[in-house]
């Protein structure tokens, strides 16, 4: 693959006291590339990516996206620049309805378009700006104009997890599968150039995760995703290139089937 | 169900949304027509009520959007209250100027203040917020030389005339102006909360209260988002105080007491947080509750504890929250 690297951290290390969550991680992420992250509990995955998407700050390292150094952006800025983040712990906006949840991560990501690309999202009309939408429904002639664009996001992000029908039930009474399903929906408005999903198909059924890996599959035409997993199953059907950390180091890296035939990743996830 | 009210999915329903509008216009119009029907006490107590509703508007803001639980916004009302009656009495601005100049005092105060408490949340941020509000009551009580403290003093004469630069002048005596003069406050309050409230920043806010953890990766600035709230609100309640001073011509320490920080949120809790026209309703509901008992009764406080005690068990949303609820989700 002679890939753009999107992502890359150099020595990023975390450490909570004594304790060496992430230590000394380098790492590169190819655009357009599936990557999982396996390892064993504690090996330190939700700290890796929490200091990719800025939840948490290294205490040493440096992580660069497109090329530029990202390490000193507080999260809500990495997310502008395309780095979304769906929570390992489901977290929706149980009290708004599904399409609120999707149009909220909509708004966001027409705005940092304008300011990622300098020019406007597609058919916002002139206001200074572009953001106005509607949302006072009450003078649709004038807000028309921008609606559509913002109707369309989460409509696409809604058709493309299959909620469509479900837009406007509350979001807290939908069913835990499509709860996840609705946090991707977000992700997906945002309209992402790295998707992180922290273990996604944790809770669901078997029939759910198939559907999950085919939606996995689609995202990543445009965007490239880096999956947390346990499920090795879908690891190995999703991934193009696994990453294993253990005790917060990069233990091994490699193609599933070379993963597979590790003798080290054994050792580690069997014990020894 | 709580409704953000982005892009209405569907145009044809447009008009519900409308609806929103015309019931918050149509209150305005009735408050203006009341005053023909009104005795004149009527007429000066509802002038008062309006003026506190602006306060409990801005509140609302904070709390009710926001979901920012404030007990210091007695500060922030007295800054304007300040602001208005020390420039008036002190510095000879004349109403419309000290008007400003309360609210560019609370501007002021609020930022600041803002920048400060918004470091903590949770139980923290109200904690320290009431400390803050506590320390702006003893300096009003400090500066007793300029402020009188707890006794306050009375605006009167040349204040009491407001002339505006186009040589139109009011006076601020007379119950009838007072009375549109508030509701004018009123209404800019009012329509702007409805506006902010359904702009993309109102949006915001509403996310934050539902789960600021959330908001932020998806990609909003929290942080800004709150002190902004934390401003406008904190302004509102100084245009409310400035008011407040200048149509009633009384400044006093009582105002930036602990009373003043809580009543607001009773008044919010009482119409319904997050509601519009919630903090009005709860401002005119609890001053004519405590009117009317304590006509009757000495023990009018122990009626007004009851009948909250019902509110919170009928009512946990407060009226216009739990009737949003159950039967008007468009209510904004």
């Amino acid at each position: 693959m002679a890939a753009v690297t999107l992502l890359s951290t150099t020595g990023l290390s975390r450490h909570f006291g004594g304790l060496r969550a992430v230590d000394n991680v380098s790492f590169e992420l190819a655009q357009g590339e599936v990557r999982a992250i396996i390892g064993p509990n504690g090996a330190g995955k939700s700290t890796f990516v929490g200091l990719i998407c800025g939840r948490l700050a290294p205490t040493a390292g440096r992580i660069a996206f497109e090329g530029r150094d990202i390490s000193g952006l507080p999260a809500h800025r990495r997310v502008g620049l395309g780095i979304a983040y769906t929570f390992q712990i489901t977290s929706i906006y149980s009290n708004l309805t599904v399409y609120d949840n999707v149009a909220l991560a909509a708004q966001s990501a027409m705005r940092s378009g304008v300011r990622r690309n300098g020019v406007r999202p597609l058919a916002s009309p002139v206001a200074p700006e572009p953001v106005q939408v509607d949302a006072r429904g009450l003078t649709p002639s004038s807000a028309r104009g921008l609606t559509p664009s913002l109707e369309r996001r989460v409509g696409d992000a809604l058709d493309r997890v299959g909620l469509s029908d479900r837009r406007e039930a509350k979001a807290s009474t939908l069913s835990y599968g499509h709860q996840r399903l609705l946090e991707v929906a977000m992700g997906l408005a945002l309209a992402p150039k790295l998707l992180i999903l922290d273990e996604p198909t944790q809770g669901l059924s078997d029939a759910e995760i198939a559907g999950f890996c085919d939606l996995i599959r689609a995202i990543a035409r445009e965007a490239t995703v880096l999956l947390i997993e346990h499920n090795m199953d879908v690891v190995m059907r999703l991934a193009g290139r696994i990453t294993v950390l253990n005790n917060g180091t990069i233990l091994s890296e490699g193609t599933p089937a070379e993963i597979r035939a590790d003798q080290a990743v054994q050792r580690a996830y069997l014990g020894t | 169900m709580k409704r953000l009210r982005l892009a209405s999915p569907a145009q044809p329903y447009a008009w519900l949304a409308d609806r929103g509008v015309l019931l918050h216009v149509g209150v305005l119009v009735a408050l203006f027509l009341a005053q023909l029907a009104l005795s004149d006490y009527a007429i000066l107590s509802l002038a008062r009520v309006m003026v506190l509703a602006v306060y409990a508007v801005g509140y609302n803001i904070l709390f009710g959007y926001a979901g920012l639980l404030s007990l210091g916004h007695a500060m922030l009302f007295a800054a304007g209250l300040y602001g208005a009656g020390l420039s008036a009495a002190h510095l000879g601005l004349g109403a419309p100027a000290a008007f400003l100049a309360g609210i560019a005092a609370g501007f002021v105060v609020a930022a600041a203040f803002g920048l400060i408490a918004l470091r903590t949340s949770g139980v923290a941020f109200m904690i320290v917020t009431l400390m803050f509000a506590q320390a702006g009551y003893l300096t009003s009580l400090y500066f007793a030389d300029y402020t009188r403290g707890d006794e306050g003093f009375v605006l009167k004469g040349e204040i009491r005339r407001a002339v505006l630069p186009g040589g139109l002048s009011f006076d601020l005596a007379n119950p009838v102006v007072r009375y549109n003069l508030a509701l004018s406050l009123l209404a800019v309050c009012l329509i702007g909360c409805l506006a902010l409230v359904r702009s993309p920043i109102g949006r915001v806010l509403v996310a934050i209260r539902e789960n600021e953890d959330r908001t932020r990766m998806l990609g909003y600035d929290t942080e800004a988002n709150k002190l902004l709230a934390f401003v406008i609100s904190g302004t509102i309640a100084a245009a409310s105080g400035a008011a407040y001073a200048l149509l009633f011509a009384y400044v006093g320490a009582t105002f930036a007491s602990i009373q003043y920080s809580i009543l607001p949120l009773l008044w919010v809790l009482l119409g319904g947080a997050g509601t519009v026209l919630g903090p009005l309703v709860g401002t005119l509901l609890m001053f004519y509750l405590v009117d009317v008992t304590s006509g009757h009764t000495s023990a009018y406080m122990l009626v007004v504890g009851v009948a909250l005690l019902v509110l919170v068990v009928w009512f946990p949303k407060g009226l216009l929250g739990t009737l949003r609820e159950r039967v008007a989700p468009w209510l904004p």
